[in-house]
Order: C-alpha cells, then sequence, then structure tokens
C-alpha cells in the first residue's frame, strides 16, 4: 500500500516557506487523484467509485453493481463470474429473454400457411436453448420440422450410432386430427441450414396420415 | 469526477504572512473531501475494514473479489451471491468443469461385455443433465447405470426414452420411461411407462437425455 504523504515537515514556532506549504498541499491533493496512493479507512461512502481492483474481505452491498469480471470466494480470475459457494436468484436466470420467431423460423410439414405456427426461445443458464412451438394446419407430406436459431452442441461422436447423444423428448400431437395416444417424439437434426427439430408423430418416427396435424411441445438443448 | 481542491493558494516568497483563516479553510476543505459525497475518488488500492457502501453506480474497470457475500437489491443476503430479481448471464454457467464424459466412471447393467456406453453429464447448481446412449447384448432383464450425485430426497425424476429392443434395430413406436428414484444415485429405463422389464437376451438399446436435481 503507498498512501499519501506531505514533502516537507514544518518545524514549530519556525518560518514556513509557502511554496513548501503549496507542495505539502498539493501532496495531500494528488493522493485523492493520482492513481497511485491507496487509502485506509474504516468506512467510506462514495457518490460513485472507480477502481482498478477492489479486494473486500466482508460483504459487499449495493444496489447496481456493474462489473466486467467477479470472483466471489475465489482470487483466481479469468472467468466472468466465479461464485465458491450458493446463488440466490429471486427472479429470472437467463441470456436471453423469450423470442418470438414464429414468422422468421422455416418450417416443413404443413401446407403454407399453417393454421398456427407458434415458434419461441430463449437462452437460458449454462449454455442451454429452450424451445417451444404450438403447430397446426393441414399435412403437406414433407418432413416434419422447423429451423432452430442456434445449432445443438454435440456430445459424442457426431451421427455414430449409440456413441452420439441424442436429445430426444415427448411432444404432443394429433395425427389426422387424432390424438396420439403415448405422444410423439422430438429429436435435433443436423442439416444445410444448421439444425432442425424433427417431429415425429411416436417414437419410431412413423409416417403423418396426412390430414390435419398438431405438434406441441418444449424442449431444451446445449447449443454452440 | 470531481476531485477535491483547496480555495486558496499562497505567494511565493520568504517572509510572507499567510493568513490563519485562509490555512484554516484549505485544511477545511480537505476534511470536508472525505465526508461530503460530493467529491470523487480514483484510487489504486482499497482497504477498508468497514462498509463500504455506494449510494450511486459502481463501475469497476477491474476485477473485484469479495471474500463474504455480494448481495444485489438486498441488504440480507443468505447465500455467496444474492441477487434480488433477474440475473443475466450471457455466457456458460457451469461447476468449472462443464460437460464430463462419465462413461468410464459410471456402473452400468443390462448387457455383456459387448456393451457400447456413453454418458455425458453436467450440473449447474445442484441441477444435473445427462445424455446417454447405451445399447449391446442384454444379460439383464433392467438396465440402470450410476450418476455422478445422489438425487434429493421426495422426488422421483421420470422422462420418455428411445427404445430400440431385439435384434431389429427398430425403434419402438411408444417411447420407454427413466427414472431417478428419492435419494438415489441410478438411473433406471423401463420399456414402457408400466414399468416393462426386458428380455435378458438378444440385442437392446436407449437413448435419453434427463434432467434431475441432485444433493451435491
Amino acid at each position: 500500500m503507498s498512501y499519501p504523504t506531505v514533502t516537507y515537515t514544518f518545524l514549530t514556532d519556525g518560518s514556513v516557506d509557502a511554496s513548501r506549504f503549496n507542495t505539502n498541499y498539493q501532496d495531500v491533493v494528488n493522493g485523492f487523484s493520482d492513481t497511485s496512493s491507496s487509502i485506509n479507512n474504516n468506512g467510506l461512502s462514495l457518490q460513485s467509485l472507480s477502481v482498478a481492483d477492489t479486494t473486500m474481505a466482508g460483504n459487499l452491498t449495493q444496489p447496481e453493481l456493474t462489473v466486467p469480471s467477479l470472483s466471489l470466494g475465489d482470487a483466481s480470475t479469468g472467468i466472468t463470474l466465479k461464485v465458491d459457494g450458493s446463488m440466490v436468484v429471486t427472479g429470472d436466470v437467463y441470456a436471453t429473454d423469450w423470442i418470438d420467431i414464429s414468422a422468421t423460423c422455416g418450417l416443413s410439414g404443413w401446407d403454407d400457411p399453417p393454421d398456427t405456427k407458434t415458434v419461441k426461445y430463449r437462452l437460458i443458464e449454462g449454455g442451454l436453448c429452450e424451445v417451444a412451438w404450438n403447430l397446426d394446419g393441414t399435412d403437406s407430406g414433407a418432413g416434419t420440422f422447423f429451423w432452430l436459431p442456434y445449432p445443438r452442441k454435440t456430445l459424442g461422436v457426431d451421427g455414430s450410432y449409440l456413441h452420439e447423444i441424442e436429445y430426444y423428448g415427448s411432444q404432443y400431437a394429433e395425427d389426422d386430427d387424432v390424438p396420439v395416444d403415448a405422444g410423439g417424439r422430438y429429436n435435433f437434426e443436423t442439416g444445410s441450414n444448421g439444425t432442425y427439430l424433427s417431429l415425429a408423430m411416436d417414437w419410431q418416427g412413423g409416417s403423418w396420415s396426412g390430414g390435419h396435424k398438431v405438434c406441441r411441445g418444449t424442449a431444451i438443448y446445449p447449443y454452440l | 469526477m470531481s476531485f477535491p481542491s483547496v480555495p486558496y493558494t499562497f505567494a511565493n516568497g520568504v517572509g510572507n504572512i499567510i493568513d490563519a483563516t485562509a490555512i484554516n479553510a484549505n485544511f477545511t476543505a480537505l476534511v470536508n473531501a472525505f465526508s461530503d459525497s460530493a467529491s470523487d475518488l480514483s484510487m489504486r488500492d482499497g482497504t477498508f475494514a468497514g462498509t463500504l457502501s455506494v449510494t450511486g453506480d459502481g463501475a469497476i474497470s477491474g476485477n473485484i473479489q469479495v471474500d463474504g457475500t455480494m448481495a444485489v437489491g438486498t441488504s440480507s443476503p443468505t447465500a455467496r451471491l444474492h441477487v434480488v430479481g433477474d440475473a443475466l448471464i450471457t455466457g456458460d454457467l457451469t461447476d468449472g468443469t462443464g460437460w464430463v464424459d462419465h462413461s468410464s466412471d459410471s456402473t452400468v447393467v443390462g448387457w455383456s461385455t459387448d456393451e457400447t456406453c456413453n454418458i455425458y453429464t453436467k450440473h449447474i447448481g445442484a441441477r444435473y443433465y445427462v445424455g446417454f446412449a447405451l445399447g449391446g447384448t442384454s444379460d439383464s432383464t433392467g438396465i440402470e447405470f450410476t450418476l455422478p450425485a445422489t438425487s434429493i430426497a421426495d422426488v422421483t425424476f421420470n422422462g420418455p426414452v428411445q427404445v430400440v429392443d431385439g435384434a431389429s434395430p427398430t425403434a419402438q413406436a411408444a417411447p420407454g420411461m427413466w427414472e431417478i428414484l428419492p435419494s438415489s444415485n441410478i438411473l433406471k429405463c423401463y420399456k414402457t411407462w408400466a414399468d416393462g422389464t426386458w428380455a435378458d437376451t438378444s440385442s437392446k438399446s436407449v437413448w435419453g437425455w434427463a434432467m434431475y436435481e441432485g444433493t451435491a
């Protein structure tokens, strides 16, 4: 630590050179603004605070604080936020709140336009994308899928049977206006435009019967 | 930025008489700079044995380390980091390891030695994500494998699983079920949601994507 000091010490009852007196004042003033001096204080209240690095043994309570890098309980840096302990967030945690891509995402499997086309997504904690869909209309006979805003992350060996993790899940499905008892299936596939969500009427990938069909569901997948 | 300043600058020259009132005013200006909440302060290092309270906004261009707790939007934190309101994180949120290939660490039951086993896990706090693809020649009426953490008590976790049962690599039209019982570190797979068991011969395969709440 380097605290502000004054250049001159004046003798008691002696004369004081005014220039030296001014120098001492300037030393004190510079201590506030030269970015090389430190301060050791029991308490400090500031209208605004700008520091290069801060270490606190106690607690930091602040209604609004913006920092590019924050380490809690661990001095190591290199990641944006590190919490050595638990974290409580009373609100939501996300990277991107819900975005409606109904009007822009590519859709296959229904006559155009479908009766209903709702597709939304958001990016949540942990590099995960949550997607929700509600699609119905007349079967076009083409493959049933829609394109996703972010490609999936590959776990295992891409395209290798039993060596690639598949993000299978269930969806609500109506085939020719008949609800499928066991539910339909969704899965993530890779195509020319990235990753698409393939929507099957059953878990065997069976063909849709034609007529009016419905797909509704939500899925979470790790994205790139 | 408004840094502290003194109201008087005294003339140079030996023998000049300086007005004591002016000296006092300069000293008062310096003292007030510590407490008037109107002056700014730019410093290299700061050590506070007491409390640091910032009533305006805090912008820190470097790194910040807090050995205690950090509270955002509350003065009574109950965790290392306590945020009242939403948290926006544009990057990843992990335990520091990200996705882990758990295949060789897991004890797998259901297949003879020719099994293919791929299990990947990741946890964010206490929430665990598990992706798995398992197959081979069956030697058991069940399928199960161990997880990296025990699940919480009183809650059973279930979800659908893709099933190929038998020599023909054709998936079942209806999904099977994965299940993690309360306080268990074992994920089991059933042929159906009615707890269907498997033949202990021929081949069988499952693909699944599970989430559960762990205790660690």
